[in-house]
């Protein structure tokens, strides 16, 4: 069970990456690629972290269990298999509608990123509270799951960067996400029939 | 034997400096660090040069003669100066990319009438050349200050002939480069409106580059001017050498052009086979195809 959720801490973190990197394929035909476009890509892309974090780490002492992560990484591919075919729609419709450049990559990350990026920032504190036995090994419980995300994160940066964009196209690249995100979905839900949180050791309180 | 070898030296030196007048002593009068590039700004006695990117020399932009305001040192922008052949009449021109704005003051000084619009990115690039180079904005000469696509997304206006000299250094933005650019182009343009875009023949880029004009346009012609070939586009029905060369020809006795157009069209070259892959916005992998050098030239390229 703790391979489960570490190698879908890597899949994902690399999935979370490689779609901020395809995004600057979506943005700059609309918005150009200067810097405001990678600036507000990557404010975005934290802003969603945030979200991610906060709202992941509420909903799981809440709702203990490994069907959350589950739940969010489906919503993510589920974005990502729609992307594709709804973005040429809006990306055009907002560069039209703002004469201020700024604002419109500002929006347009928005909507192509924040629900995506979010959910599958709420990984790593549901992570962090399943696999949180005793409080003598908090830190290296957290630490290595944002160790093995933060991996996972450079993997798709240069994977997707290096790899992908030359030999894949933007469009068959997110579906891939997509389906990849479906997978640890699907890998998740069925693990957390078998998991209790805290493996074998519970922590009172 | 040192004795003979200092002059000879100093010698080779002359001799170097005079046949390329423009890099002899050059000193670096600006360097700037935009938003978008490293620009550096020379002079010599004779010419005031902009280049950009890390390797400065390696990749020169544009040039200009201090004390002649027609002068086009660099090849290539002679030839974008050619779709005016290519249309009955000409009114309505405009330039993605200004660099130093050789090629649109050319245009203005030689033909006072067309209406120019020029679109650069980098508004340092814009400041540069107010300071250093000849251009000015004025009632026929209109400089905007963003991205070119996106200009032309946001614009209704049509034009006879845009001109498309947008790379700088060893970047190229790929949204410039792609069928849906090329479309915006199109639309932009007057019915029988002519594109002109300058291409670097030694790598694949150029493969891929004319495939996907001609994915777009029903016309390509070449121009092989040193270092740099210029492609020129159109629609409708293919243009003759003998038709453009008699609009080249009055072009050149109506406004005796410094660079004669019954010259320059004489070097049209039409492609027989358009091989490379046509760049998409999806999918468009600019860099690899730049690192890539052409391996099927043939003996003329």
């Amino acid at each position: 069970m703790r391979t489960v959720i570490y190698v879908c801490a890597l899949v994902l973190g690399s999935v979370l990456m490689g779609f901020e990197i395809l995004a600057s394929r979506y943005l700059t035909p609309y918005f150009g690629s200067g810097v405001h476009t990678w600036a507000a890509l990557i404010a975005v892309v934290l802003l969603a972290m945030t979200l991610g974090y906060f709202i992941g780490g509420l909903l799981i002492d809440r709702f203990p269990t490994l069907r959350l992560a589950a739940l969010f990484s489906g919503l993510a591919g589920v974005w990502f298999l729609v992307v594709p075919v709804i973005s040429t729609g809006f990306l055009e419709a907002i560069m039209l509608g703002f004469e201020d450049e700024v604002v419109g990559v500002l929006l347009a990350s928005c909507v192509l990123l924040l629900g995506p990026i979010a959910a599958l920032g709420t990984y790593s504190p549901i992570a962090v509270r399943l696999m949180m036995s005793d409080i003598a090994r908090s830190g290296s419980t957290a630490g290595t799951i944002y160790g093995v995300s933060t991996f996972g994160n450079i993997v798709g940066t240069l994977g997707t960067a290096l790899w992908v964009i030359p030999n894949v196209g933007t469009r068959a690249a997110t579906f891939g996400f997509g389906a990849v995100a479906l997978a640890c979905a699907a890998v998740l839900w069925l693990a957390a029939g078998g998991f209790r949180p805290g493996g074998s050791r519970r922590w009172a309180g | 034997m040192q004795g003979i070898l200092r002059p000879i030296v100093a010698l080779v030196s002359a001799l170097a400096a005079l046949t390329s007048p423009a890099t002899a002593q050059n000193t670096r009068v600006e360097a700037v660090e935009s938003q978008y590039n490293s620009i550096y700004v020379y002079q010599n006695p004779t010419y005031v040069t902009m280049t950009f990117g890390h390797n400065e020399r390696l990749y020169t932009e544009s040039m200009a003669n201090r004390f002649d305001q027609t002068e086009l040192p660099v090849t290539y922008t002679r030839f974008m100066t050619l779709p005016l052949a290519y249309r009955a009449e000409t009114s309505d021109v405009l330039e993605i990319g200004m660099g130093g704005g050789s090629t649109i003051w050319y245009l203005h000084k030689t033909f006072p009438e067309l209406t120019l619009d020029v679109v650069e990115l980098d508004p340092a690039v814009v400041e540069l050349a107010r300071k250093y180079f000849f251009v000015k904005p004025g009632e026929k000469l209109n400089i905007d200050v963003r991205d070119g696509r996106i200009f032309l997304r946001k614009s209704d206006k049509k034009y006879d002939a845009i001109l498309v000299d947008a790379y700088r250094g060893p970047f190229v933005p790929f949204h410039l480069l792609t069928r849906e650019f090329f479309e915006i182009v199109e639309d932009s343009l007057k019915p029988g409106g002519v594109v002109a875009q300058n291409v670097e023949p030694s790598t694949m880029l150029y493969d891929a580059a004319l495939a996907t004009i001609a994915s777009v346009f029903d016309h390509l012609d070449v121009y092989r001017a040193s270092g740099n070939y210029v492609v020129i586009a159109y629609n409708g029905e293919a243009k003759s050498d003998a038709e453009l060369a008699a609009r080249a020809a009055e072009i050149d006795r109506t406004f005796s052009p410094r660079y004669r157009m019954s010259e320059m069209i004489e070097g049209r070259t039409v492609p027989e086979k358009i091989e490379g892959d046509v760049l998409t916005d999806d999918f468009a992998p600019v860099e690899a195809l730049h690192a890539t050098e052409r391996h099927n030239r043939r003996p003329q390229d």
